[in-house]
């Protein structure tokens, strides 16, 4: 308050939105500035779960550093390790079996449709509708069964490796699989009928969040994000690699730019993946050499080379470099999060409400919530104070940024 | 298609013959797909093509030339940095520019000298450079002219100071 006249002095509250978080494993941090309820600026700041995994993997193999790059994220770890063996593979200027790629791309899909789920769950959780996260989790264990079946694993799949794939998809399970993706296919047509007609999921998503095309594009805005905003970009498309441009499927964009649009391009980006993947199975089935690998040597001279995929978030950028030892030199990896999550969420978030802040979040498909502690900045003075999360459940904010 | 690792590396131990690994390219159609790969003219003449890879080519250019490069870059309808990479190769630090259009990964690559370590920033042209940017000063030091806003973004107060700069090469120049 002013101490020379009795006019209030408008307060902004900057709330820091993380670094903890109770869905996913990451940590990052929103430092939101607030006017009354409205959001005024945003900060995102990020590094809280920096590895130096670059680093580390300069320290290992080639082979050593597959498993590295699967652990980077835990939700597209396939395409992680896919993408890291391109890598080497372009190094080498080396070719992989046909199998070996179908293989890798049912993998890269099935994951795919893992991650939006996943994401479908987190939307529907943030706008308070518990059923739909229990519902689009309940048949994301399908995908996740289909995993299990190929890999043995849910997880870390480590089915590529330098040259090819490491197991094969016997005769046996593609049925199995195909049985899967046939619920998986009931489930998104659910999610679709849902998403398009449910009020409430309309009312808490529509005309939420926009980012504008031309912003999208100056600051390279990727994946489903940009997808939702009209930009026709996918790498699978646009730089195909594996046998992308061989199947028939096609890049869903929605004019929107708002949080339904972006949700709305998840949906039908699985029913693609599962065409994807139906062709690859067939195409497996047929296929008479057996071959998974070609084999790769373990020192390799000094060079340079790039991969790109599209990861379920977006054009993921591997850049290697060889020294004529059997360690990499330099490994640089660009992550789709880096690009959405620093360029897009502050001109999504500023202008909104701050209840709206966790659905538009999670419609960006980073990773954040809960808020843990406020710091309180007084404009007139300049000066912050930082209170715990006991302080806000008493001041009744404490479910602000749940 | 290069296929000749073999002989670059002198391993011999773990691989196929060349002529194995020749007869399995030649009955994969990607393969053949991907050597008839077409780099627009315009980039070639960018600078010194180095390496041309499937989808992917390197071109380098002088740390004088950058600017007009990525002028010319821009003027071909490129309007963003994919990413840009940093190396520290000893005797000086390379910057990587990657840019993905119509199909094709264009590397533009530049060397600048380890005590200048100063290039000109590209938020001018490219917005979305400005995180990339902070990125490389913060792990390889690089300094670049024009932008302001080099606050740390991955590393935290008590992190090693430019992580991917080499260590020995420093101490052994006393640095």
């Amino acid at each position: 308050m002013s101490k020379e006249n009795d006019e209030p002095v408008r307060k902004t509250y900057c709330l820091p939105v993380g670094p903890q978080h109770p869905m996913y494993v990451e940590a990052e941090n929103l430092a939101v500035t607030l006017d009354g309820e409205t959001i005024t600026k945003v900060d995102v700041n990020i590094g809280y779960m920096h590895r130096g995994i670059e680093e580390l993997m300069q320290k290992r193999n080639y082979i050593q550093a597959i498993y590295l790059a699967e652990r980077i994220c835990g939700i597209c770890s396939s395409v992680h390790s896919t993408t890291y063996c391109q890598a080497v593979e372009n190094l080498l200027d080396l070719d992989i079996p046909e199998r070996a790629k179908l293989i890798r791309m049912v993998m890269l899909e099935l994951e795919r449709i893992h991650s939006h789920f996943l994401f479908l769950g987190l939307v529907g959780y943030q706008i308070g509708l518990d059923t739909v996260f229990m519902y689009s989790w309940r048949d994301r264990e399908h995908v996740m069964d289909a995993l299990e079946l190929l890999s043995g694993n849910r997880v870390n799949y480590a089915m590529s490796t330098i040259g090819g794939v490491r197991r094969d998809i016997p005769g046996g399970k593609l049925g199995e699989v195909l049985k899967r993706l046939n619920l998986l296919e009931k489930s998104v047509d659910y999610h679709e009928r849902l998403f398009r007609n449910d009020r409430s999921i309309r009312a808490r998503t529509m005309g939420l969040g926009k980012l504008q095309k031309g912003y999208s594009l100056d600051y390279s805005i990727i994946g489903p994000v940009a997808r939702g905003s009209g930009i026709r970009t996918d790498i699978r498309a646009d730089v195909p690699y594996l046998l992308y441009d061989d199947m028939d499927w096609r890049v869903i964009v929605k004019d929107g730019g708002d949080t339904h649009a972006r949700v709305m391009v998840k949906i039908l980006e699985i029913r693609q993946s599962i065409k994807i993947i139906r062709s690859c199975l067939s195409r497996l089935a047929r296929l008479q050499d057996r071959a998974l690998t070609v084999r790769a040597p373990t020192i390799i001279a000094p060079t340079e080379a790039i991969a790109v995929s599209e990861a379920p978030r977006g054009e993921l950028i591997y850049y290697a470099r060889s020294n004529g030892t059997d360690m990499p030199e330099r490994l640089r990896i660009r992550t789709p999060s880096f690009m959405n999550l620093l360029y897009c969420l502050p001109p999504m978030l500023e202008g909104e409400q701050l209840a709206d802040l966790p659905v538009i979040v999670s419609s960006a498909d980073p990773c954040f919530s809960c808020c843990d502690r406020v710091t309180l900045i007084d404009e007139k003075s300049g000066s912050a104070r930082r209170v715990d999360e006991a302080w806000l459940k008493k001041h009744g904010e404490g479910r602000a940024g749940r | 298609m290069s296929i000749c690792c073999r002989e670059a590396t002198g391993y011999a131990g773990n691989m196929l013959s060349c002529m194995e690994l020749q007869t399995k390219f030649a009955k994969n159609e990607q393969s053949q797909r991907v050597n008839d790969m077409y780099y627009p003219e315009w980039m070639k003449k960018l600078g010194r093509v180095h390496r041309e890879q499937g989808a992917s080519i390197f071109v380098e250019v002088p740390l004088s030339r950058l600017e007009k490069t990525m002028e010319r870059v821009k003027r071909h309808g490129i309007g963003v940095v994919n990413a840009i990479s940093g190396y520290d190769s000893g005797r000086d630090i390379e910057v990587l520019y990657h840019f993905i259009h119509q199909g094709i990964v264009l590397t533009i690559k530049t060397r600048v000298k380890r005590g200048l370590s100063a290039v000109p920033s590209m938020i001018r042209l490219f917005p979305s450079a400005m995180l990339f940017e902070q990125e490389n000063h913060e792990m390889l030091g690089l300094k670049f002219t024009g932008n302001l806003n080099m606050r740390p973004v991955l590393l935290g107060k008590a992190s090693p100071k430019t992580p991917l700069r080499k260590k020995e090469i420093e101490n052994e120049q006393g640095k």
